[in-house]
Formats: structure tokens, C-alpha cells, sequence
């Protein structure tokens, strides 16, 4: 293979000219075949990040205790896919298909991370290829130490156009489903407020708003609305076109998290009934990095340790809420398995087949 | 049910197209309808990680997190400088700022929470020259949260604020 070494580019200073939680790329490096990048090329990626506090969105994951959310590997991902792959001019490069993602160890405060991704073209006929250009990338991430704290697989491309939005934007865009799947009038099951008690994440990293209903055991349904006061939108450059706004999908997933983190919260306590009225998660104390035995406390952080199979298919921009329906599949010792969709208005905008999350003990 | 809008839903790309305001203060997300120089109907979704909630301590009540009634002022008269400036040419829009005369009878008729979209409604009742004088209303689903008798701008080139003709 005949190699073109395209050097090392820094971009920390490089502002995007699209919404995104964060510059996910300190630094990125990319080798391809020689010829243009076009459909048919093939490209090695590396990319270093050096997980900060200092990041946007970071001062909240989590207070105290500064630890990369798996879904900025991703965004980091797509910010290389960006990068290596997009013409200029062209709409940005966004995540369709996280094939498997399976994160193996923590990534603290002033680590390196290096990810090391093959990108290459998804040929037709293949699943999740329609109509414009798609890139299968499979990445491996490791510290500076050696330790592999991720493998990633992904299909990136530019989004296919979307079928106009349902007339239901207009008087009362707030619309709720029409096949009855969420009917968020009453009062919330759990407010801002009760969300923040229970949840480890803080501002600007709390990425739910409402709980709407919840079966312990079964099912949550919550509320993220999005709006264009969010960090993700602040340092844009002048004169972006409308797909620029599209929320971040790496955000919209780690909003879908907190809800599984919500539901297994809210499962924990029902099944310790009896301890309060409302006590999700009483204060247990273990020993840090601890596995717990069952369930998830207060004061256990909940990580994503797998994600697999999960499909974009909409686009949401500020004004349209987030709707996440979070089914649990199975609970195991510290380990649950969740399964749901993510919603804007009457789009169905994600699905996750399957989500694990392990419970550790967090100090 | 109110009138066909003119003009199909526009996003914030519009939106930052036509007013100046920008991140954090860009209060309106998203035009659902518009009929130049007469109405218009807006949205503004509020969040939990809006920079307005960053010092609420741990341990606070729902009832701090109440989104401040000066941001949905704000929010709302944004979305009047948007119908004003709507079918303004750029050049024009790039010389001048649209400056709040006066509001009067604005009453804040219910609290707004995170999770809440905001819709906001704005009619022009009266044109002199560059002075516009709006009234409206704000809701959240069916719940009214915010009346507006009176809300005066007029727009004034830019060079007379920054003292310096450009």
C-alpha cells in the first residue's frame, strides 16, 4: 500500500463550524492511499486527546473527579471522520451507526488518549449504507501507559435529507406522540431538582430535564430539550448553514445514558422499598473502584461499558425536545442491560439495541 | 387556529441570520410562523445546563430553578426585534440596533422549568416611522405564562450608540 503521509495537524485551536460538545481532537494525524479521497479510498487515523477539566461540559463530569464520558470518544471519532473525510464546503460529518463501542478502562483528568481508527468505505449493498457516501472506522484506544480503554466500531457519512417535520411543529410544537407512547401532561415524576439529587453529573452536564413516567424495573421515559443557550452552541463562526445546528449526537446518547442511569437508580430503590418514602439510592460507602453487588446507591457511579447497535435516523435542532424511552433488560449484580429510542416531537431520531452499564463504587 | 403562516418554520440559522444577539443570550431557537410586519410565533426550549442555572447550589428546590422572568422578557422580545427585522435587507440589519423604548403591563403569569418549551406570540399593533409598538403573549402547552400589553423598539443606526459614524 502506497502511503501519503498528510503530517500531523493541530487542532486545538481550530474552531468547529458545527455544534459539538467540545474540540474532542487535541491532535490529528492522518496516512492515506495515494489518489483523492473519495468513496473508494481507505485512510489510517490517529488522534491524541488529553482529557481536561478545563473542557466544555467537562467541569461537570463530574465534579471533583474529572473522567472522559465514553461518548466524547466518539465525538472524537466523528471529529476525525470530519476531518479526513469531509470536501470543503460540504455539510460535517456525523455519527449514523455505533456499531459497538466497549469502553474497558477509565480515562481520568491529564490523560493522553490515543486512538488509532481505520476508516474505510462501506461498500453498497452492505446495512446502513443508503444513497450518500458511508464510512465503516474501527478504532482502538489507548493511554499513554499502554492500557486499551476502548474499541470502537462506526459508520459515519453525511445524514440523507429528512422527510419535512410533521405539521405538528407548529401550535404547540411540544406535540406529543400520536401512537400514545408519551403523554407528558401532569406534573413530572421527577423535576430538575429531584434529577440533580439523584444523578452524579452536574451543570452544564446534566442532560435531562424531566422524568415523565417510570416503572422501576421496566421502563423510564425523560425530557431533554435543547436550545441554543447550551455550550455546544457558544464560539460558532457567522454564516453556518442550518445543518451546523444540529444537536450533537454524542450529547443526545450521553442524555439517553443519564436516563438508563435514572431507571436503574429508580429500580434500585423499589427494590430496597421500605427505606424512605422517595429513597433512591440510599448512602452506601464502598471502597473506591469497588464493584458493587447489586443495584446502584447514590454514591456508586454508573459507567457505559457497552453500547451496541445503535442508529441515528434524525437530526434534532434547538426548539425540539428530546424524548428518551429507556427499557431495562436485565439486571445482573453491578451489571444492567438497557435497550430504548430516542425521540424528537413525533421522530423517532436513535434506536440502542443494548446498553451496559456497570455500577462502581465512586469514593 | 390561527392564520396560515406566510413562511415555512426557520431554524437558528435564521434566527442568528436576522438579529444580532448571540451565545448565551440568543433566547430563540427556532420561527414556527411568520407574517412579515404583522405577527409572529417563536420557541424557546429551556435546559437544565442553560449558563443562567451554573450557581444553583446542590440541594436546591425545584422552585430555583424557575427560569428568570428577565430571560423570558428577554426571550420574548427578541422574537419582536425578529419580526421587525424579518424583511429588513442584510446591509440595513448589519447598521443598525434595535433599541427596547419601553414595556409596560408585562405581567409574568406562571413559573417556566426546565423541560419547558416556551412558545412565544408577537403582534405589531402600531408602526410610526422606525418605533414599533407589539403586544403578545408567551404559553407553555396550554398554560399562559407570560402577558404582554405593550412593548415599544425602535431602530436606531448602530454609530449612534458606539458614538463614531461608521
Amino acid at each position: 500500500m502506497s502511503v501519503v503521509g498528510l503530517g500531523t495537524a493541530n487542532l486545538g485551536t481550530v474552531g468547529l463550524d458545527y455544534a459539538a460538545p467540545l474540540r474532542a481532537v487535541d491532535e490529528v494525524s492522518i496516512d492515506r492511499d495515494a489518489g483523492h479521497l473519495g468513496t473508494s479510498a481507505r485512510c489510517v487515523v490517529r488522534v491524541d486527546k488529553t482529557v481536561s477539566g478545563h473542557d466544555p461540559y467537562m467541569a461537570g463530569h463530574f465534579p471533583g473527579l474529572t473522567m472522559l464520558p465514553a461518548v466524547f470518544l466518539l465525538e472524537g471519532l466523528r471529529q476525525a471522520a470530519d476531518v479526513a473525510l469531509r470536501p470543503a464546503g460540504e455539510d460535517q460529518v456525523e455519527l449514523l451507526w455505533v456499531r459497538s463501542a466497549r469502553l474497558l478502562a477509565p480515562m481520568l483528568g491529564g490523560e493522553r488518549i490515543r486512538t488509532e481508527a481505520e476508516i474505510e468505505p462501506v461498500a453498497a449493498g452492505q446495512p446502513g449504507q443508503p444513497g450518500r457516501p458511508r464510512w465503516s472506522v474501527r478504532a482502538v484506544c489507548t493511554r499513554a501507559d499502554g492500557t486499551r480503554v476502548a474499541t470502537l466500531a462506526v459508520v459515519v457519512g453525511q445524514p440523507d435529507e429528512e422527510a419535512p417535520r410533521p405539521a405538528a411543529d407548529g401550535p404547540g410544537s411540544d406535540a406529543r406522540f400520536t401512537d400514545g407512547l408519551l403523554d407528558p401532561g401532569g406534573p413530572p415524576v421527577a423535576d430538575h431538582a429531584r434529577i440533580r439529587a439523584l444523578l452524579p453529573v452536574r451543570h452544564p452536564t446534566i442532560l435531562v430535564d424531566r422524568v415523565d413516567a417510570v416503572e422501576p424495573g421496566r421502563q423510564i421515559r425523560t425530557a431533554k430539550v435543547v436550545t441554543a443557550s447550551e455550550p455546544c452552541y457558544r464560539g460558532l463562526p457567522e454564516g453556518l448553514p442550518p445543518r451546523a445546528f444540529a444537536y450533537p449526537r454524542t450529547l443526545a446518547l450521553e442524555s439517553f445514558g443519564q436516563s438508563a442511569a435514572l431507571l436503574w437508580l429508580y429500580t434500585t430503590a423499589a427494590a430496597r422499598a421500605g427505606q424512605g418514602p422517595s429513597g433512591v439510592g440510599p448512602r452506601h460507602r464502598r471502597a473506591p473502584g469497588e464493584a458493587t453487588t447489586g443495584g446502584a446507591g447514590f454514591d456508586d457511579l454508573l459507567m457505559l461499558a457497552v453500547i451496541r447497535d445503535c442508529r441515528f435516523t434524525g437530526t434534532v435542532h434547538p426548539g425540539e425536545t428530546l424524548r428518551h424511552v429507556v427499557r431495562l433488560e436485565r439486571l445482573a449484580g453491578p451489571n444492567a442491560f438497557l435497550a430504548g429510542e430516542i425521540w424528537a416531537d413525533r421522530r423517532r431520531v436513535a434506536t440502542v439495541d443494548s446498553l451496559l452499564a456497570v455500577s462502581r463504587a465512586a469514593r | 387556529m390561527t392564520a396560515p403562516s406566510t413562511t415555512p418554520p426557520a431554524g437558528l440559522a435564521a434566527v442568528k441570520a436576522t438579529i444580532p444577539h448571540r451565545h448565551p443570550i440568543q433566547l430563540v431557537d427556532r420561527v414556527l410562523e411568520i407574517v412579515p410586519d404583522q405577527r409572529i410565533v417563536t420557541v424557546k426550549a429551556v435546559s437544565g445546563n442553560e449558563p443562567c442555572y451554573v450557581s444553583v447550589p446542590d440541594g436546591a428546590t425545584e422552585a430555583d430553578h424557575a427560569y428568570p422572568a428577565a430571560l423570558l422578557i428577554e426571550s420574548w422580545c427578541q422574537s419582536a426585534a425578529l419580526l421587525s427585522a424579518w424583511s429588513r435587507p442584510a446591509d440595513e440589519l448589519a447598521d443598525s440596533v434595535a433599541l427596547f423604548g419601553g414595556m409596560s403591563e408585562v405581567e409574568v403569569l406562571a413559573p417556566v422549568w426546565p423541560g419547558d418549551v416556551v412558545r412565544h406570540e408577537v403582534r405589531v399593533t402600531r408602526v410610526v416611522g422606525e418605533t414599533w409598538i407589539f403586544e403578545g403573549a408567551a404559553t407553555v402547552g396550554d398554560v399562559p405564562v407570560l402577558a404582554v400589553a405593550r412593548v415599544m423598539t425602535t431602530l436606531r443606526p448602530a454609530w449612534v450608540l458606539s458614538g463614531a459614524p461608521a
